[in-house]
């Protein structure tokens, strides 16, 4: 029975010895590759909602309870559902300040800092735009950011994180030629977001960002605001409206019917058909920069 | 002689050049021009492209160093508090006016104690004064005032928690609302309604149950949520328990919740257990103290929220409790029971409605005035209401009550009330929990 029980047993993820739970899928796959099947990781947000806006599912509560790290995107993003999940989760190792709190934000350089703090301003983060992510030139610095972390914390795996690391840089580092690539024809010209979610991509590839279809960060679209988007377009000739995925895409598809650009939705997680970090920036590489 | 020759060689060729072969060359030079500039443009654009390189990048070393001080996540610029001021008020109109109202009753649980929306008229209800901090590596702490319109000011709460206990342990101790149930705990601009539960006024009061006291709580090492808690306060005749001997009203609960694909389920079941308090019927005043003690007050509870999501902000959530209270009374146990079922809808980000039911369904009781027994159910109510929320910290409601639960001077009396009512969060304010 013994015999039969202990490979099946080791078999089983639950034996890794780091359980790291983290904010958002991309996180995730930046860890898969990290890891491989050294670690077990839960996700909690999905692709498909805000990240602003996660539902505090009490379940999350039930994976933050027993994990020895928790990874956030950080610069305020999930400020609206982390902390209350935090303070039920009841675990010492991950909160602000343990060795298993671990935010990404502070590796990295955030542009858009306000130079001024008000609401009035709509929501705007002390700390800069928090979508980082978005620019496929941090993913191989938050790859190097977990894995040396995970170095820290289980240092008997340390090498098959150095070399896992290694190699998810080397098979970036040819992805990102091909991006660079793909996306050279159309440096210098400009586009329409719903939302500043993909200032860092478009900074990264020389595409500026002429107007948001929302008045202010976060503020529903208004029909004025609407109208002076549409007039932005036709005079400027912008070519291209940026839609998110889980905003309503109706007002993108109107200021593009009526101005003569073209509406795209762009995923911002990995998620659905887009189900890898690859698949994420070649689908958000492709549909900007149709060559 | 050479350059003679070269010299001589290149005006022939010019002078050979027809007209055709000079317009060619001064377009091609305006191109070039044109190239040249396009190029100055795009160097430009790129210097301003801020680029990181991955070599550009803090090494290794930093990066240790930044994890091992423990700095990263901190955007703590000062050691304040986080403070946050929520303003809470609207407009109320009803068919009866205030001071009928004032002396209106739920038969078998006394007069009520309006504390939010009660004037037909203007409203100011609080500006919520809510300070939160971490202490130090042990404990956080948190302080929550309720200045009302006519000037008192309330402590909602204050108290503090533990963050290093392990085996999923924490521990509360000062003044706070009970995790009694599913919205006891919640404070007043959290409720999905304006006003309170009908089960839960009528059996807890106002504040819910609550006070002064401590609380255990533990999260169970489950692949799911199993949450446990214990809560010891001292007995307060408001909220249905006697004073008379303290730190004699305990709570207990427990708390699941599943996934079901997307959908969501949170279940609960809870207990409070103190010694009764007798209401006499003419007064508010409770006349325990110069009895002996009554015996128990018991109370069960089983609550049920389902949230099902709709795809981008919108989602139904259904949720439900019911409650019993089995009252040692002056000669007989009141049995006492009531529900409530809420549906709500956020249709966007911006816009929700709501409907809600309300029932006591099981009322028979000891009515001092009359010293017998009495039953007086079909008590409920009925509302709907409608959200805006122009942003994430300010949101507008509008919701209608029609109520079969009240009497005024022992007549049954349906009451009609609109309410329009604002919250406005500034400051620092965190967020809500599921």
């Amino acid at each position: 029975m013994k015999k039969l029980l202990l490979p099946l047993l080791c078999t089983f993820p639950l034996f890794a010895s780091v359980h790291v739970t983290v904010a958002y899928p991309y996180i995730g796959e930046l860890l898969k590759a990290v890891a491989h099947a050294k670690v077990e990781v839960s996700v909690l947000a999905s692709a498909s909602s805000d990240p602003h806006f996660v539902t505090p599912r009490p379940s999350y509560i039930g994976e933050l309870r027993d994990c020895d790290l928790l990874i956030l995107n950080g610069g305020g993003l999930e400020i609206g559902w982390i902390p209350p999940l935090l303070n039920q989760a009841h675990n010492p190792k991950i909160i602000q300040g343990s060795v298993g709190y671990l935010d990404l934000s502070t590796y990295v350089k955030m542009i858009d800092k306000p130079t001024s703090l008000s609401r009035a301003q709509g929501d705007v983060h002390a700390e800069g735009n928090p979508h980082y992510a978005m620019d496929p030139y941090n993913m191989a610095i938050l790859a190097k950011v977990i894995m040396l972390k995970l170095s820290s914390m289980d240092p008997a795996n340390k090498n098959a994180y150095h070399a896992n690391y290694d190699e998810f840089v080397k098979h970036w580092n040819v992805k990102l030629a091909q991006w660079d690539k793909t996306m050279s024809p159309c440096r210098n010209t400009q586009v329409i977001q719903y939302h500043e979610l993909f200032s860092y991509f478009l900074n990264r590839y020389g595409i500026h960002t002429a107007g948001t279809i929302e008045p202010l960060p976060g503020i529903s679209p208004s029909s004025k605001h609407t109208i002076e988007i549409i007039n932005q377009i036709r005079t400027d000739k912008i070519s291209t409206i940026i839609q998110d995925d889980y905003h309503e895409p109706k007002t993108a598809q109107f200021i593009a019917s009526k101005s003569g650009a073209r509406a795209i939705i762009l995923a911002h997680d990995v998620g659905g058909e887009n189900n890898t970090l690859d698949k994420l920036f070649d689908s958000m590489v492709e549909q900007t920069c149709k060559p | 002689m050479l350059k003679k020759t070269v010299l001589s060689l290149v005006c022939a060729g010019v002078l050979a050049a027809s007209d055709t072969e000079l317009e060619q060359l001064k377009k091609q030079m305006v191109q070039l021009q044109q190239q040249l500039g396009e190029m100055q443009k795009r160097i430009e654009m790129f210097e301003a492209t801020p680029v990181t390189a991955i070599s550009d990048t803090a090494s290794d070393e930093e990066m240790l160093q930044k994890m091992a001080t423990k700095s990263d996540g901190g955007t703590v610029t000062s050691l304040l508090p986080d403070i946050a001021l929520i303003l809470n008020g609207g407009y109320t109109s009803r068919n009866v006016s205030n001071t009928p109202y004032s002396s209106a009753a739920i038969p078998g649980f006394g007069t009520m104690e309006i504390q939010n929306n009660g004037k037909d008229g203007f409203n100011l209800n609080y500006a919520e004064l809510a300070m939160s901090s971490t202490v130090d590596p042990y404990f956080d702490a948190n302080a929550i005032f309720h200045i009302h319109g006519d000037g008192t000011v309330e402590v909602e709460e204050a108290f503090f928690t533990t963050r290093a206990l392990d085996y999923g342990l924490r521990f509360k101790a000062g003044k706070f609302k009970s995790a009694f149930g599913r919205v006891n705990e919640k404070h007043h601009h959290a409720w999905n309604f304006e006003d309170q539960e009908l089960v839960n006024n009528a059996f807890f009061g106002p504040d819910g149950i609550g006070g002064e006291g401590a609380q255990l709580q533990w999260v169970a090492p489950t692949p799911f949520y199993l949450m446990a808690g214990l809560e010891l306060f001292n007995g307060n005749p408001n909220q249905g328990f006697s004073a008379k001997e303290s730190a004699s009203t305990a709570v207990t609960y427990l708390k699941g919740s599943i996934d079901i694909g997307n959908v969501t389920v949170l279940a609960g079941l809870s207990y409070a257990q103190g010694k009764s308090v007798v209401q006499d019927m003419n007064g508010s005043e409770p006349i325990v103290d110069s009895f002996t003690s009554y015996g128990q007050t018991r109370i069960c509870g089983a609550d049920l929220t389902v949230e099902y999501p709709l795809g981008g902000y919108s989602s139904l959530i259904w949720q439900n409790e019911w409650m019993q209270r089995n009252k040692d009374d002056i000669s007989m146990t009141d049995k006492q029971a009531g529900y409530y079922s809420e549906l709500m809808y956020k249709i966007d980000e911006n816009w929700a409605t709501g409907i809600r039911y309300d029932e006591i369904t099981k009322n028979s009781y000891y009515d001092a005035n009359l010293a017998m027994a009495a039953n007086v159910d079909n008590l409920h109510r009925t509302s709907i209401k409608l959200e805006y929320k122009p942003f994430e910290f300010s949101r507008f409601r509008l919701q209608y009550n029609q109520d079969h639960s009240k009497y005024i001077d022992d007549q049954a009396k349906t009451i009609h009330e609109v309410m329009l009512n604002y919250t406005l969060e500034l400051g620092a304010h965190g967020a809500h929990a599921f």
